[in-house]
């Protein structure tokens, strides 16, 4: 009898019941997968996974398992809240609470027994492909094979056992509470009039909120100091979690009840019920809607700064590494002749003569003239550059001056005219400079700032310190050997150079200091890399940007499953009152299609909303990378938000014919 | 003018060894502007007959012909359609939305007609003065009557000025008084407005309103009986066929009453 009590539960919520299920296994499928592959023993041979990938990926692994388990535990309360009249019904029938707290246990139980199986079942089929996507993302040249280790499935057990145990008994206990006679909870009920007064409260409030951010990116795009705007995006956050609550919660359903009661609207075909409804399911789902949008709004905004982040570091990886090998003259001539023996194809071969000297150069931050090293090098070497390279500095001819400065915040700003003269050692003053960021042989060969003068400039600057630097680029790789680093590597240490400040400028002098690895560095001392070369850096970019990739895709994706099916469910779990007044409809004489065309409306009412609302949240992802990375975040804001509205829509449309077969099946 | 032709219907519910013969092999016509009851005891396949007949269901076998259309041969959409247009229906359970007020559930069917405001606001006007409801108009549904309620279903089933009225077990929920007042109306419907009505009930007392009455058992007509204007005699012929039908107790009926 019970067990009959339990299978009819089951089946009559199957379809909601298999969205659970389903969302519920690929997060455990996600989580296993992790699990496996953090101990996966093909990938304990991939350099730097001990020293820190593996630390992150296990991170992940557990954020990832916090939010499964807060997701799994809130969602399954919606069954119970779904069968609450039939609970009811079985006490006033005589059964005990504790009988009927027992049986959605077991109801529970099974869920996750389904649910647990179907995610490990699906980790042993897809840990190699989910392996080898990582493999790929990484570049690692390695076959990454299937691996389910005990611990890994110790650990998931136990989490099986613990989880499901846990979930069920919360959902014993929402019975038991449901069934307490005195369990009526004090709830604020507000009349309608006061909801529409907060309603227009938090839609004004939204709007402030638009409005202010509106300064707030023009003044992202004047400052450089994200404190200055951090206030005002604190302030516009907050408008917007206040604002779009309220909306939900009085702005929208006033909206409805204006448009019920113009009759030009509500007298037409199903509109007359369909505002009704509508508002009612709204008001229903305020909390989730709410949680959808701004989890969704977060999300959007975690993807854009990923997506900017990732843009940086390969940004600053190419700004790093131009060349596949870099080298001053100390070193050029040794790795010239070992390129030539060991047959590297070389591209091409790039020279520019440097000189060192000392610079008075204006500091934004502190607002004051500093001395400086600079490294100059003359306009004609500067443009037989590559492209890629001159491309990323702002445009000058023969006769500008252009500054390339290390400060990271300068490396993506929009290059304007600096504000402040630089003076040279020696020579006149110079009142116009342009701002760069890209170094021509790479930042780590340059120390501090990189000045491209003109070439009659060059030739007159005096100075005791000069250099050439030397750039390759090859058909392939560069074949250097390991050894061969190793040897020059011993031979050429870099040297050290002192800004020797003196009471001005043209008292201060350079000066050569012996280089030794344990001496202290102090501010203006300088160090000269003999060579830099890319393929060092390459690996651990790859795969750090590799690893991000793979569990930011992944985590979208689980995030969108989880939010998705968290508004399907809302949408398909109906009461037996919204059921009623379907039937009712249906035996009114309305049409399939006119019945088609309600379910239609609720779904992409409750869809549409979230995606509005999160868009117009996540323009504060656009401000704060606009300051902070000094970028305008407007292409990867585009991009990521047309993904998102995509991929909603096809929830939104998926859901939509599952709705409507459940209310199909429900009224005929 | 015959209104309703119902050839050799049939209808079966479940599969296989499961299966209930709803109906079997039914026939009947029914005039234009006529009274019909439809009676019978419980399970014997009124609402099927009358749900057939109202195109909101499929007969297995069988053709079911309105003003010389086969309903059986048309789309769901069609049918919808005419549903709308030609028919009004009042269920037991009133079938009314608790989410809209009193004038609102009144004017469904016009509005989802797309009937122009002026139509809808004589018509209202109209079934507020033929069934007395003008001050419950903006009142919410909760707080009805059983009567009250199955008045507004009334209404709203008239609203459209149907040709043919489809009522199944009208006066179920309604006490005595209740039921008198609607059977009234809809006698009075039927009269003034011309309207056909065909209406399912087990009740003996709500039958006698009826012009003529038809009796089925296990699915098929067993006999029927036509009202010759004494409302008491045709009363008692109704009581005297239930008996004959189901033995007396079937009805709650007493066999010396």
């Amino acid at each position: 009898m019970y067990l009959k009590i339990i299978r009819r539960g089951l089946y009559n919520f199957r379809d909601s019941y298999l969205i659970y299920i389903l969302s519920c296994s690929f997060a455990i499928t996600v989580l296993s997968v992790l699990a496996t592959i953090v101990d996966d023993p093909s990938l304990q041979m991939v350099r730097n996974w001990h020293a820190n990938l593996k630390s992150l990926m296990q991170g992940m692994m557990f954020i990832f398992a916090f939010f499964t388990f807060i997701y799994m535990i809130y969602v399954g309360g919606f069954f119970v809240k779904q069968q609450r009249q039939e609970f009811m019904t079985y006490e006033k029938l005589g059964m005990s609470r504790h009988i009927v707290a027992v049986i959605a246990f077991i109801q529970t139980f099974i869920v996750q027994i389904v649910a647990w199986l179907i995610g490990m079942l699906v980790a042993v089929i897809l840990q190699k492909f989910f392996g080898m996507l990582l493999v790929y993302l990484m570049h690692v040249r390695m076959e990454f094979r299937f691996h389910f280790s005990m611990v890994a499935f110790h650990m998931m057990f136990q989490f099986f056992i613990t989880s499901a145990l846990i979930f069920s008994l919360v959902n014993a206990l929402r019975v038991y509470w449901m069934q307490r006679k005195n369990s009526k909870r004090t709830r604020l009920h507000l009349n309608d009039f006061c909801k529409s007064l907060l309603g227009i409260l938090g839609a004004m409030l939204f709007l402030i909120g638009m409005f202010v951010s509106i300064p707030l990116i023009q003044e992202s795009k004047q400052t450089n100091v994200l404190d200055e705007i951090l206030p005002g995006v604190m302030v516009v956050m907050l408008l917007f979690l206040v604002g779009s609550y309220l909306i939900y919660y009085g702005f929208l359903p006033l909206v409805l009840k204006i448009l019920e009661k113009i009759k030009t609207f509500s007298y037409r075909g199903t509109n007359l019920f369909a505002y009704k409804y509508l508002r009612k399911r709204l008001v229903q789902n305020t909390s989730i809607i709410w949680f959808v949008t701004e989890l969704s709004a977060l999300a959007l905004t975690i993807l854009i700064f990923c997506f900017m982040g990732y843009q940086i570091v390969h940004s600053d990886y190419s700004n790093s590494y131009p060349f596949e090998i870099s080298a001053n003259q100390n070193t050029a001539k040794e790795i010239r002749n070992e390129l030539n023996s060991n047959g590297s194809k070389v591209k091409k071969e790039y020279s520019s003569p440097v000189k060192k000297t000392i610079g008075q150069i204006y500091n934004q931050n502190t607002g004051d003239y500093e001395q400086r090293l600079v490294m100059a090098m003359p306009y004609s070497s500067y443009r037989n550059m590559p492209k890629m390279i001159r491309k990323n500095n702002p445009k000058i001819n023969s006769h500008q001056f252009l500054e390339i400065r290390g400060n990271p915040q300068t490396l993506y700003t929009k290059y304007r005219d600096a504000k402040s003269s630089v003076i040279i050692q020696n020579q006149q003053t110079i009142n116009k400079v342009k701002i760069g960021a890209f170094y021509p042989f790479g930042s780590a060969m340059f120390s501090e700032i990189a000045m491209v003068v003109p070439d009659e400039y060059f030739a007159k600057l005096p100075t005791k310190f000069s250099d050439t630097f030397y750039g390759w680029d090859f058909h392939g790789s560069d074949k250097l050997s390991h050894k061969f680093i190793k040897k020059i590597d011993k031979k050429n240490n870099p040297n050290s150079i002192r800004v020797k400040v003196g009471s001005n400028i043209e008292k201060s002098s350079l000066q050569e200091i012996p280089n030794s690895e344990d001496r202290d560095w102090h501010t203006n001392e300088y160090n000269q890399v003999p060579y830099v070369r890319q393929a060092n850096a390459r690996i651990q970019i790859r795969q750090l940007t590799g690893i991000f990739i793979f569990l930011i895709f992944i985590f979208s994706i689980a995030l969108l499953i989880a939010l998705g099916s968290l508004l399907t469910l809302k949408v398909l779990l109906k009461d037996d009152y919204e059921w009623r007044q379907l039937k009712t409809l249906k035996k009114v004489g309305l049409t399939e299609n006119e019945l088609k065309q309600i379910v239609r409306r609720e779904t992409s009412f409750l869809f549409t909303i979230p995606i509005i609302f999160a868009l117009a949240q996540s323009v504060i992802a656009a401000i704060v990378i606009n300051v902070a990375l000094k970028q305008s975040s407007l292409l990867s804001f585009g991009m990521i938000g047309l993904a998102y509205i995509a991929l909603y829509g096809l929830v939104g449309i998926l859901t939509f014919h599952l709705s409507w077969r459940s209310v199909k099946q429900r009224i005929n | 003018m015959v209104q309703i032709i119902v050839k050799n219907v049939a209808k079966d519910f479940g599969k296989k060894k499961n299966a209930v013969h709803a109906l079997k092999d039914i026939s009947l016509e029914v005039e234009q502007g006529e009274f019909l009851g439809i009676m019978g005891p419980s399970g014997a396949g009124k609402t099927t007959l009358l749900d057939i007949i109202s195109s909101n269901d499929r007969p297995d076998h069988g053709q079911v012909l309105i003003d010389d259309i086969d309903m059986t041969q048309q789309h769901d959409r069609e049918l919808a359609k005419y549903r709308r247009r030609k028919m009004g229906f009042i269920y037991q359970s009133f079938e009314l939305l608790d989410s809209l007020n009193v004038q609102e559930n009144i004017i469904l069917p016009l509005v989802l007609n797309h009937a122009p405001k002026k139509l809808i606001k004589q018509r209202v006007e109209h079934m507020n003065d033929l069934l007395n409801i003008s001050e419950l108009k903006n009142r919410s549904i909760d707080d009805l009557s059983l009567g009250q309620k199955q008045l507004i279903a009334a209404a709203r089933a008239l609203i459209n000025n149907p040709e043919i009225l489809f009522a199944d077990e009208p006066t179920g929920s309604l006490d005595s008084k209740s039921a008198t007042v609607l059977l009234n109306y809809m006698q009075m419907i039927n009269q003034r407005e011309k309207t056909t009505i065909l209406m399912a009930t087990h009740d003996a007392f709500t039958a006698s309103y009826c012009s003529r009455v038809i009796f089925i058992k296990d699915g098929s007509v067993f006999s029927e009986i036509v009202n010759s204007g004494q409302r008491t005699d045709f009363f008692e012929q109704v009581i005297n066929m239930q008996r004959t039908i189901g033995g007396g107790s079937y009805f709650n009926v007493p066999e010396n009453n």
